[in-house]
């Protein structure tokens, strides 16, 4: 076994420890879309698939590069240090930094809110789950009371029917019930 | 020429586009000061409730509230340290140690003053370019326009946090996204898997609403304690001495103004970088560069009108080309499809009028939002004290009327809660959204102008001598885009690498 390749062999823990296994994850999720758009595309007649193949040909490729340099080329985790003041770094660094610092917890109370509210308007419609949702979120989550949560709950149904029901006339969701 | 300014301002002057715009700039200043949502999520909000409107006045209501968006974001940066939008952040270097000092009247008087003219400058840019586009414009047929299409989504990508790798998947996620539906040439139906709403393919709305409006909204569910806290109250006399200070320093208006007209007119670069560069320009022109960052009046100046100046930039390409440089461009030129205008040629001649009222349009937002920020800036600086907490009811109710409304259909609301699971995924692992959303409206655009080409020349086009100067655009800009990669790895030294991830 010639030394380049021992030397490999050696080398390989430590980058796969700096391989970001995220991106490795997304980036082949990503891959195989575009490899299953290009092979959708490919049943179609020429001039509906000119396009679309091209695309996904140039999203298989930037995604199967991508994955070869997370893979093989992994670079470090920390981001170049820079003069860059905290409150002027970009939105984009921002959130990053944000959605890391969030806990499981953080995610579950997150996500349980986002899906009642929606389980709600699958059911019930708008102004039932945007009422619910309203006094239990500012009671259990703002610590409002329960005075302060049902005047805003109500003026939120309120203001939504009138500006959308009446002034707008848009159909509002009125989930399985039909409450709209 | 002279007719279409009057035409255009005509327009911009009927009672109902005043109205709109009046509406556009109250929800502006709403929207710039809370936290929550951002001027391309409500941009995308309001884009339903235009429905039926004619154009000028659905776009004194849609670029009324963005233009008073960003001039708004500048009350939390002075008043918090916090910036109400991204293109804010420049304004928190000074505005907000000016605050400290007990000068936040000052400030907001120079942000507000400095505003305006930066504004009403990029809105004349806007219009001196339509003499000079106009020629260019009809000169060039459907080969050009897709490149220049490409060139402008390249330039997104290349920009984008993270990488260009990264950015480029993102742009082709986008761009296959807006294929989903029925093929406009041959009616088969493409990556629609059955579904029957899939068929009219993927709005905008719902994308843009999930995509930016749900990571939003998550990190105001997620913050942590109960909002912006102010040790003491801001002391806010001395406005008119801020305005002083700003007409003091004409010159450095007009120079920040330009360089924010300029970069605004580049894909990619918008507000985000202009406003840290005309800032690092204004530290190195300055008698006094060591004030900046310690409360400089002329960092506020040049934050400010820069910050104001590049809507009207922006907006050239996004009218002559079709090619939106940033999200919030992206949401106004599907306004402008939604509304059956075509940007392009189009823009330039039959639309000629509409074009120029979109300057005027500009122009009295920014006269209203002064006027109204000046008379109204203690009431409007306890709106920067709500709790994000307490909005979360409001937005998440938005979000969901407005996903719902763009087709009155529920599966829109689904739509909407897959980007913004895409949305959240994203910016937890750097993956840029901006690409995506361009690639998402350009997709359509690209397509069209790709059939075209193809039916006219076959494979011909290709080597066309403005789609190769283009496709030469394009490596270099990918050469450039690597070498600063490779730069980027070293300590930033200079005022220009302050920018970090751009988009």
């Amino acid at each position: 076994m010639s030394t380049e390749v021992i030397s490999a062999i050696r080398a390989a823990p430590g980058r796969w420890a700096r391989v970001n296994k995220s991106d490795l994850i997304i980036t082949a999720l990503l891959l195989v879309v575009f490899l299953a758009a290009m092979t959708m595309a490919t049943e179609w007649k020429p001039l509906a698939a000119y396009f679309p193949l091209g695309v996904s040909a140039l999203g298989a490729a930037a995604s199967a590069t991508f994955l070869v340099r997370v893979l093989f080329f992994p670079r470090s985790a920390e981001a170049p240090k820079t003069n860059i003041p905290e409150e002027a770094r970009s939105m984009a660094d921002q959130e990053y930094e944000f959605f890391r610092s969030l806990t499981t917890r953080d995610w579950i109370v997150a996500v349980a809110w986002l899906g009642g509210f929606y389980v709600a308007l699958a059911v019930a419609g708008i102004y039932v789950a945007m009422a619910v949702f309203t006094v239990a979120y500012l009671k259990l989550q703002a610590s409002r009371s329960w005075f302060f949560a049902i005047v805003y709950a109500a003026l939120l149904a309120g203001i939504t029917f009138l500006i959308f029901s009446t002034l707008l006339k848009l159909p509002l969701p009125g989930g399985l019930l039909g409450l709209t | 020429m002279l007719d279409a300014i009057g035409a255009g301002l005509a327009q911009a002057v009927t009672p109902m586009s005043l109205l709109m715009l009046l509406i556009g700039v109250v929800i502006g200043f709403f929207v710039g000061i809370l936290p929550g949502l951002g001027g391309a999520v409500t941009l995308a909000l309001l884009i339903p409730v235009t429905y039926g409107m004619d154009p000028v006045p659905a776009f004194s209501l849609l670029l009324g509230m963005y233009v008073v968006c960003a001039i708004a974001g500048d009350f939390t940066s002075i008043l918090f340290g916090i910036p109400g939008e991204p293109t804010s952040a420049a304004m928190v270097l000074d505005g907000y140690p000016m605050n400290k000092k007990g000068q936040a009247g000052r400030a907001l008087g120079a942000s507000l003053s400095s505003s305006a003219v930066g504004a009403i400058f990029g809105a004349l840019v806007l219009m001196a370019l339509i003499p000079v586009m106009r020629p260019l414009m009809l000169g060039i047929s459907a080969p050009e326009l897709f490149a220049a299409g490409l060139l402008g989504l390249t330039f997104i990508a290349a920009l984008s946090a993270g990488s260009i790798h990264k950015g480029v998947i993102m742009a082709a996620v986008g761009v296959l996204i807006a294929l989903v539906g029925i093929d406009p040439n041959l009616g088969i139906p493409r990556y629609t898997f059955d579904n029957l709403h899939l068929w009219e393919g993927i709005g905008i709305v719902p994308v843009v609403v999930g995509l930016l409006g749900g990571a939003e909204v998550l990190q105001t569910m997620l913050e942590k304690g109960s909002g912006p806290k102010q040790t003491a109250p801001p002391h806010l006399g001395g406005i008119m001495v801020g305005v002083k200070d700003s007409f003091r320093n004409w010159w450095l208006m007009l120079r920040t103004s330009a360089i924010g007209a300029g970069l605004g007119i580049l894909p990619g670069l918008g507000g985000s970088v202009s406003q840290f560069v005309a800032y690092g320009h204004a530290k190195q022109t300055s008698k006094h560069p060591e004030e900046f960052g310690n409360g400089s009046i002329e960092g506020v100046i040049a934050a400010g009108s820069t910050t104001a100046a590049k809507d009207g930039g922006a907006l050239v390409p996004t009218i002559a080309f079709g090619i939106p440089g940033s999200a919030s461009m992206a949401v106004l030129l599907g306004a402008f499809l939604i509304l059956g205008l075509n940007p392009g040629p189009e823009m330039l001649t039959e639309q000629l009028d509409v074009t120029l009222s979109l300057v005027w349009i500009i122009v009295l937002s920014t006269l209203v939002a002064v006027v109204l920020g000046a008379l109204l800036i203690r009431p409007l600086a306890k709106l920067t004290s709500v709790s994000g907490k307490l909005l979360v009811p409001f937005l998440i109710a938005m979000l969901t009327i407005g996903a719902f409304s763009y087709k009155n259909a529920g599966e829109d609301i689904w739509v909407m809660l897959a980007f913004l699971a895409i949305g959240v995924v994203a910016a937890r692992f750097k993956w840029p959204r901006i690409p995506l959303l361009l690639g998402l409206v350009l997709g359509e655009l690209l397509e069209r102008y790709f059939m075209v080409s193809y039916a006219l020349f076959e494979w011909d086009w290709l080597s066309r001598p403005g789609v190769v100067l283009v496709e030469v655009a394009i490596g270099a800009m990918i050469l450039l885009t690597a070498i600063r990669v490779a730069r980027k790895k070293r300590p930033a030294r200079k005022v220009g690498q302050l920018t970090g991830g751009l988009v």
